[in-house]
């Protein structure tokens, strides 16, 4: 079945932070003092909901912490309780376990102490002292006491219950416990403690998680999915009303469903969901599942042993957040399918509750994917979901890639074979393997490896923690991508290996005067059979530089007559200079520069990795610099750059100065604008490698302070009306920043 | 001066009382004096993922810990497939720079 046809997998994943925000909210209405801390605010856009969010966890703070130290006190007491119950008696294990619990907390209290903090600690403490003189099944009675008249102390404060709290509910059962025990009461306390931390938890978390997801959902800028993060004050209205009638509020949900091909990354998405939001992902493969799978562990009221087959990570969605995925769904038969329902629906596991701060999703694989393993479903379920098709080709690769660079970007700059392996993946034939990703073979039990997401993933995995081996990386892709990828691969990397190191090419432009740079990077070149040929220069140029093409300017303006340098021979070819002895400079310094390896790298499509080898060198140099301030290599910078002036592909050349320039002006790897902003006033008082030796930099702006390190900027400047401009337009970005002094400043 | 894992989960233990705006800054203040993450002694699976998660909350609330080459790989190797995906996604989430 296909479901819903989503665009762009950004959709999806704002159509899943949608459902996860809901569910954070729908958790607020768990307990009438959620409720009464909940977040709430009007219709907003996301950085409207962002200050309403921040200002309403502010103003509920207290009362969040009040509830938390309340349900702490809960569960303390009813873990003791349960030690209780199980042998009608404490012994020297449960004295220690509350003693410890007690000197954790204390311990924690050193570190923040607080009036309330203080009064649990006393409380702790008298508990303790109840425990080790058999004055607990007598306490429980004074409790019971309590409860009857809306109340409960602990340490000397009190706490005071709305009608319908489930603590109030949950702290009579407790202390009943002693007077009227039945066997099935453990399993019972069990269960509603597991319910009280959750509770805490939504105090604790709720707001972070929502905050993180409407950050996301803002950054996703996804204009068809809008995620509300806010409780409208008619709602929480609403809710209150319903408490008093005695019942629980609820939003309707529907849960999601994604439908799609094996390993399209359906399980790396919820996963990204689940780091966004700092919680974790518990992923089920249905398949695996049987009946008892769905079981948990219940006390047995003699021995105190789980008496059922369990998972563990089963047990742990009931007690941290996350996003619960609930995997090939349509693997498993009608016994299972009525489990999953109320798992999916109704967050139940044998009783227990899926942690409310969870979102608990569903996965198939498509028929068409499956015809012999995918089972019939039941109406039930289909009617119930909300299916997400994720079988798009197109959407499933683009978006991938843009999660890849999101996710690897800053590894890839430590690891090269993880950023040429990057770089490969999307890449068309013949250099690439974008054409096989996804390439399901019709036999994949005789061909078992081949390139997923999910099975690219592992081999970035492979890479990663075995930073960047060779070897290993191709034995990992052989195994988990299939020999076809991996040879590939091995020829790309033969291709990479061939080409001029960037030393080799800072070497060599340094022999190269700052004016032929400036005077390339305005030439026309055109690609030819084992070199380059300059077919045109600016209109212009040449007019700047010596006067030559009209004679009509005055001549005290040309480049020539500013020179005031002491270099005979520099004097010598300026003189000279015409666009003859010009061509002839850069066409030589082009096929030095790039054609020196007796292989023409641009005949098979390898400008874009010719290029990313300078630019990486220039944004490495540059930026572990700066971050770990050590002096700026402005020598190897300048020659750098103009070694980029001389590359041959006229549109990458452009690319490849607007990233050099940006990347000193503009720290292009920061969002933040106070960051940008450290950083470029750092630029401004950082020290510079010089031929003259290292100097320190006392600039009043970046501006001044890229002229110091990149040495041939004045030449640069003076003669080419490319780099003019678009210095003009990076100068003008950076002012407008200034003036905007905007917090979020998109720099690319 | 480096903190093992498994002592900062344990901090983590010890100060997770009141609501994560409260939680966090204590956090910080236990771990004064505190550079970088160390892996020697062994946890499970969920104890690793808790540990690490715990980090990234100080991380966005601005304290940070160096995890050097060799933590990262021995955390990182410390379970495979999808577990090991899981841990990994943690620890470049807690390393990258932006």
């Amino acid at each position: 079945m296909a479901g819903y046809i989503p665009e762009s997998t950004k959709e999806i994943q704002a159509l899943i932070a949608k459902s996860y925000a809901d569910t954070v909210l729908n958790a607020f209405l768990l307990a009438p003092e959620l409720l009464a801390t909940a977040p709430v605010g009007g219709r907003a856009d996301y950085e409207g909901q962002l200050e309403m969010l921040a200002e309403r966890e502010k103003e509920t703070r207290q009362d969040r912490h009040n509830f938390i130290s309340l349900c702490y006190v809960a569960s303390v007491e009813g873990e003791l309780m349960l030690r209780y119950a199980r042998d009608r008696k404490f012994d020297e294990g449960d004295v220690r376990w509350l003693e410890d619990e007690t000197a954790s907390y204390e311990a924690g209290l050193s570190i923040s102490p607080s009036q309330l903090g203080s009064h649990i600690l006393k409380g702790l403490n008298e508990l303790l002292e109840d425990v080790r003189s058999n004055r607990f099944v007598s306490r429980s009675k004074i409790k019971e006491n309590e409860l009857s008249q809306g109340y409960f102390t602990f340490g000397g404060y009190k706490w005071e219950f709305h009608g319908k709290s489930p603590l109030k509910s949950y702290f009579s059962f407790l202390y009943s416990v002693p007077r009227s025990f039945d066997p099935g009461d453990v399993a019972e306390l069990q269960r509603r403690k597991y319910e009280i931390s959750q509770l805490a938890d939504v105090a604790k978390y709720g707001y972070d998680i929502l905050k993180k997801l409407c950050e996301k959902a803002r950054d996703l800028d996804v204009q068809t999915v809008f995620v509300n993060t806010l409780l409208s004050p008619a709602f929480k209205k609403r809710a209150e009303r319903t408490y008093e009638e005695g019942k629980t509020p609820k939003l309707m949900q529907k849960p999601i469903v994604l439908s799609g091909p094996p390993g399209v990354g359906k399980t790396a998405m919820l996963r990204e969901i689940a780091n966004w939001t700092n919680t974790h992902l518990f992923s089920f493969s249905m398949a695996q599942m049987d009946a008892a799978s769905f079981g948990f562990p219940v006390y047995d009221s003699v021995t105190g042993s789980a008496k059922r087959d369990i998972l563990d990570d089963m047990k742990n969605t009931v007690k941290s957040p996350g996003i619960v995925l609930l995997d090939e769904m349509n693997r498993t038969g009608t016994d299972i399918q009525s489990k999953l329902l109320t798992y999916l629906l109704d967050h139940k596991v044998s009783g227990f509750t899926v942690h409310p701060l969870s979102l608990v999703v569903g996965a198939e694989n498509p028929v068409s994917a499956d015809p012999y393993g995918t089972m019939t479903k039941s109406i039930a379920m289909i009617d119930r979901c909300m299916y997400i098709d994720v079988s798009n080709y197109d959407m499933i690769v683009n978006g991938w890639f843009e999660w890849l660079e999101e996710t690897y970007g800053d590894v890839a700059e430590e690891i090269p074979l993880l950023r040429y392996f990057i770089k490969f993946l999307k890449e068309e034939p013949p250099l690439g393997a974008r054409d096989i990703i996804l390439k399901i073979p019709e036999d994949p039990e005789e061909n078992p490896g081949f390139p997923t997401p999910r099975s690219i993933d592992a081999v970035i995995a492979a890479v990663i923690l075995s930073h960047g081996d060779y070897e290993t990386a191709l034995t990992e892709m052989t195994a988990n991508v299939g020999s076809e990828m991996a040879n590939r691969f091995a020829g790309y990397m033969d291709m990479i290996k061939a080409l001029p190191k960037p030393e080799e090419l800072a070497r060599k432009a340094d022999e190269i005067y700052s004016l032929f740079a400036a005077i390339a990077i305005d030439s026309d070149i055109a690609l030819k059979p084992g070199g380059a040929q300059v077919v045109g220069f600016e209109k212009g140029l040449f007019n700047t530089i010596n006067g030559y093409d009209d004679g009509t300017r005055n001549q005290a303006n040309t480049v020539l007559e500013k020179y005031t340098g002491k270099d005979e021979e520099f004097r010598k070819i300026l003189a000279e200079l015409n666009p003859d002895t010009a061509s002839r400079y850069i066409e030589e310094k082009v096929r030095e520069l790039y054609f020196s390896r007796g292989q023409n790298f641009f005949e098979i499509g390898a400008e874009a990795e010719m290029a990313d080898i300078l630019l990486s060198a220039f944004q490495k140099s540059f930026r572990d610099s700066i971050e770990n301030d050590r002096p700026i290599d402005g020598i190897y910078l300048t020659n750098l750059f103009k070694a980029a002036c001389f590359f041959p592909v006229p549109v990458t050349r452009n690319n490849l100065l607007n990233m050099m320039e940006r990347t000193i002006l503009l720290i292009p790897w920061l969002d933040d604008y106070s960051e940008i902003n450290d950083y470029l006033n750092k630029l401004c008082h950082a020290e510079v490698k010089t031929r003259k030796g290292t100097v320190k930099l006392d600039e009043t702006s970046p501006v001044h302070a890229f002229f110091k390190i990149l040495s041939a900027s004045p030449w640069l400047t003076k003669v080419s009306k490319r780099f003019e401009d678009t210095f003009k337009e990076v100068t003008e970005l950076l002012k407008q920043m200034e003036r905007e002094n905007d917090d979020e400043v998109r720099v690319g | 001066m480096k903190l093992e894992l498994a002592d900062f989960l344990k901090m983590v233990c010890s100060a997770d009382y009141g609501p994560l705006d409260a939680i966090l800054p204590a956090l910080s203040k236990m771990t004064e004096g505190y550079d970088s993450i160390s892996y020697d002694k062994k946890m499970d699976y969920r104890e690793i993922c808790d540990a690490l998660k715990w980090l990234c909350e100080m991380k966005d609330y601005g304290r940070e810990f160096n995890v050097d080459r060799k933590t990262f790989t021995a955390i990182g190797k410390s379970f495979e497939g999808d577990r090991q995906q899981e841990i990994l996604r943690w620890l470049i989430k807690l390393t990258r720079k932006r």
